[in-house]
């Protein structure tokens, strides 16, 4: 805790320092849009964030890894920059947060959670809802749900070209196009990361370098909005990922490095938003297709998912000041590999709400139906209430009952994968205050959820180990954030400043003398900090971030041998922009991890340095 | 950290896979105390990945850390390190013989030559399929080629003799599928458990386990087959008198069965009916040791019974408890 003392301190000064200057920098949203109201239903009565790359430092040259890092409510877990990596929100594991990109999971059935790693920050949006959300989003939403956007241009057409380089051979490009008529608009993009990431670590009292980590990284996207009316709108849209990136084994430097990771994703999608004299029917159908190989001199392992998604829904307006929305979903998922017998697994879902919009009051109240296969998933309702008191200062709350099914992974693993897993379940309540005005938001939360059935893998008769529902959890917290804006002629300053209190903690446990009771559940932080800075003179843009995370344990049962100690990063940017003509040129430089703070996100595995980024981005 | 240890027993404890996390806990029953990270006490830092065994040879422990392909070298009684032994890609198991170190290689279906006063390894005798458990005897090197007891197997079904003064295989008997470990018995016989074929995929392609007598002059062989399908023994361990054979019924955990060295049979029902995933008798109490590891996030347990299988005591060590050295 003196620890942290000491870095609230220095984010006090920084915030201090820079309090004086001021702005805001806004993504700007396609104009089109698609929306089909689940985000903005679930959003009613939750605290919910926005980030940008643009709001980051080496946002143009990084994944969403760091994305959402930069949020205080979010752990990150990650083997290095660019490898594999996962997140998790306000206590939960990774498995339990939801991610989407154009009404499309992006969680692997498999595993149950998103790699975040393979998805680049590069022109894109996330709007991150905190807290339960089964009801709009089903399975998995128990953390946060985060709705992934593509940024687009503010005009018809548009050419953006980027590149540049940095620290440990990491090389970046990117390419957006956008061209149309009034009628159609495609925009495509393109984006490259490589690096070898072979930063040097101690251990054993000498200097290693790191082995394996390298990364290559392809993402192509391609999204194509036809108007065939004012009130009728399609959008196809492709997402493709290829990475080529090697496994580093621990910091011990005698453990051969060998094995590599290969992903090939591919999602399209069709969404279609038909707008009637009364309501809004919004129609997804979507493919996905995932495919990872493994292998070492010992082991060539290939595992694939392909998933089917149609989803339906109708927003239609009452009388007065009320509302409905309801639709239905439906996922099915085929996996094969080595390591699972081929699995299937269809899960439909219904689900409807009714909404009032009052002077004061906004109410939601919402249920949500699942089966998956012939089971019955757990019934899903949520109330979420927001109240205005006076102009500005709002109270919102919300309760729900959110659920997530066992992965494919843990239903049919072989050896020991156990079909008759229970789902984990359990309510989730927040209640909070919001304050905007023009240049202040602030905004606290204290959120509780309760997890039964918690899964997890133990060793049974014969040395085979299977997943059980075998712990009860409890979670509950603080959220509080606070951002200034300010403007003085051309000189503009944003800074925000976010915390998380999270105490998540094992209740009880069928395991014999299990010392995880009582213990927070691993790799969840207590405390977490993140502030920005965004200063901009003219042409001048001046970032500067501070993220702290709390120690967290890599072990159940909180063994100080297990700990990670708590680190905070500074991260820093500088940016100019020259226009020639019609031509704008934004050139950066960026410091990561400035203090040269050594630290680790998963035990064992040292993260880099101080190490540098430098980039040119033209855009006509 | 001056402490040295003279009693008690060392416990090898694997870790996470991946994590680098071994850990070396010592347990001392007069009085009662345990040092769970003895090594890392000592050192400063933790042993690397999979800590998969142990021995101890002139003063000095040899701590086989398989996923980091090192044997770390460390005073036995300070546990001081002393350096590395590397250049072996998946060591497993490491038997000793005046100044020669032997280890088998997993990976390299080979059996390094080890010289113990350079630490370096010398040279590299091909085996079997996956070697495993060694027993030196007589001037003879006794391999246990596993074939790799899971699915999918390579199945290999012998044990090499070598010969220590040329290093060269002089024999390769033939036992039953997956010979996994050896021990010696009081009458100079040599002892193997062969674990049988385990298809996790399809068990209905299991195929039973044994324990296996052969004769070191004449390489006659008595088979005592565990019809039970369920069961794929391994871990092969002695008691000081080395007139009973106990093994786990399966490598990652199972119960423990024992066998008189004159029994005509397998035995069908186990001495201990719990979960083992390490097993360890004292050479001179008999004391049985059992190594449990509840789940691999959190530390594991090393329970005590007498020799009629009465529980003792139970004491938390390190993650997967895997094997013990008795130092008195």
């Amino acid at each position: 805790m003196k620890n942290l003392a000491l870095h609230i301190a220095l984010i006090g000064a920084c915030s201090f320092t820079w309090a004086q200057s001021d702005t805001s920098v806004q993504n700007v949203l396609d104009e089109i849009q698609l929306s089909d109201n689940r985000m903005e239903s679930l959003a009613v009565g939750h605290v919910s964030t926005v980030m940008a790359d643009t709001q980051l430092v080496g946002g143009q040259s990084s994944t969403f890894t760091e994305v959402l890092f930069a949020n205080h409510a979010n752990h990150i877990r990650s083997f290095g920059p660019g490898l594999s990596a996962t997140f998790s929100s306000r206590g939960s594991s990774s498995s339990q947060v939801n991610l989407f990109w154009n009404n499309l999971p992006l969680n692997s059935p498999g595993l149950g959670s998103t790699d975040i790693g393979l998805l680049p920050s590069n022109g894109f949006s996330l709007t991150q809802v905190n807290g339960g959300g089964s009801t709009f989003f089903g399975n998995q939403a128990m953390g946060a749900t985060v709705n992934v956007e593509q940024n687009g241009f503010n005009k018809p057409q548009g050419l953006r070209i980027g590149g540049g380089m940095g620290s440990f051979g990491k090389y970046f490009g990117n390419l957006t196009g956008k061209f149309g008529t009034n009628r159609w608009q495609n925009t495509l993009s393109v984006d490259y990361l490589s690096a070898e990431n072979d930063f040097e670590y101690e251990y054993r009292e000498a200097t290693h370098k790191r082995k394996n980590a390298d990364v290559q990284l392809l993402n192509i996207t391609n999204q194509l909005d036809y108007r065939f009316s004012p009130k009728s709108n399609l959008r196809l849209a492709y997402w493709g990922t290829f990475a080529d990136r090697g496994s580093p084994s621990s910091f011990v430097p005698t453990t051969p490095a060998t094995s590599r990771l290969e992903d090939e994703n591919h999602k399209v999608v069709a969404v279609l938003s038909q707008r009637f004299q009364k309501g809004l029917l919004s129609l997804t159908q979507g493919f996905l297709t995932e495919k990872q190989r493994f292998f070492n001199d010992n082991l060539d392992e290939v595992n694939s998912t392909k998933n089917v998604v149609t989803k339906a829904s109708y927003s239609l307006p009452l009388r007065g000041d009320w509302y409905v929305f309801f639709g239905i979903d439906n996922i099915y998922t085929m996996a094969e590999g080595q390591s699972k017998s081929s699995a299937q697994q269809n899960n439909l879902a219904a689900f409807g709400s009714v909404k009032y919009q009052g002077k004061r009051l906004l109410a939601v109240l919402a249920a949500r139906q699942e089966f998956i296969d012939s089971e019955i998933a757990p019934f899903s309702p949520s109330l979420s209430l927001e109240y205005e008191f006076i102009k500005n200062l709002k109270a919102v709350g919300n309760i729900s009952y959110n659920f997530r099914y066992p992965t494919l992974n843990d239903l049919f693993w072989t050896v020991g994968g156990n079909p008759d897993l229970k789902p984990e379940q359990g309510w989730n309540g927040e209640a909070g205050l919001s304050y905007q005005w023009s240049w202040i938001n602030a905004s606290v939360t204290y959120y509780k959820q309760n997890i039964d059935n918690f899964i997890q893998w133990v060793p049974g008769a014969n040395g085979i180990w299977s997943p059980e529902n075998v712990k009860q959890v409890s979670i509950e917290g603080v959220e509080s954030e606070v951002g200034f804006q300010h403007k003085f002629q051309k000189l503009e300053t944003q800074l925000t400043f976010g915390y998380n209190y999270n105490n998540s903690v094992v209740v009880t446990s069928d395991l014999p003398n299990d010392a995880s009771v009582g213990k927070q559940l691993i790799y969840n932080p207590q405390n977490k900090i993140s502030s920005h800075l965004n200063v901009s003179y003219k042409q001048l843009r001046f970032l500067l971030s501070y993220i702290y995370t709390d120690e967290v344990y890599a072990r159940a049962d909180n063994d100080p041998l297990s700990r990670l100690e708590a680190f905070g990063v500074l991260n820093t940017e500088v940016s100019y922009r020259l226009n020639i003509k019609k031509t704008k040129v934004d050139m950066h430089v960026s410091i990561l991890n400035l203090t040269n703070q050594e630290y680790q996100t998963i035990k064992n595995y040292p993260m880099p340095g101080i190490n540098f980024n430098t980039g040119i981005t033209l855009s006509i | 950290m001056d402490e040295t240890y003279t009693t008690g027993v060392f416990v090898s404890n694997e870790g996470v896979f991946g994590s680098g996390e071994s850990t070396l806990s010592h347990i001392s029953y007069n009085p009662q105390g345990v040092t769970p990270t003895a090594f890392a006490n000592k050192n400063g830092y933790t042993l690397g990945d999979i800590f998969q065994s142990m021995t101890e040879h002139n003063g000095n422990l040899y701590m086989v850390i398989n996923n980091s392909s090192a044997i770390e070298v460390a005073d036995a009684r300070t546990l001081k390190s002393k350096g590395q032994i590397t250049g072996i890609t998946s060591p497993r198991y490491m038997v000793t013989d005046g100044n020669l170190g032997f280890v088998s290689d997993w990976a390299d279906d080979a059996v390094k030559v080890v010289d113990l006063i350079s630490n370096t390894v010398t040279s590299s005798i091909p085996v079997g399929v996956d070697p495993e458990g060694m027993f030196v005897h007589n001037g003879m090197l006794y391999v246990a080629n596993s074939g790799g007891s899971i699915y999918p197997p390579a199945p290999d079904s012998t044990m090499s003799v070598i010969e220590i003064a040329t290093l060269t295989e002089k024999q390769k008997v033939v036992l039953d599928l997956g010979p996994h470990s050896i021990q010696l018995d009081a009458n100079g016989m040599i002892w193997v458990v062969c674990s049988g074929l385990s298809d996790f995929s399809d068990p209905s392609r299991d195929s039973e386990g044994s324990l296996v007598k052969v004769n070191p002059t004449t390489f006659a062989t008595d088979n005592f087959i565990i019809s039970d399908l369920s069961v794929h023994p391994a871990r092969l361990t002695t008691n000081g008198a080395m007139d009973k054979m106990f093994f786990t019924g399966n490598l990652y955990g199972g119960s423990m069965y024992a066998m008189d060295i004159t029994a005509s049979m397998a035995p069908t029902a186990p001495m201990i009916n719990e979960n083992f995933y390490g097993l360890g008798v004292h050479p001179t109490t008999s004391e049985i040791y059992r190594g449990y590891s509840p789940a691999f996030d959190q530390n594991g347990f090393v329970y005590r019974y007498d020799q009629i299988g009465t529980l003792i005591d139970s004491t938390s060590v390190g993650i997967g408890p895997n094997s013990f050295l008795f130092i008195d």
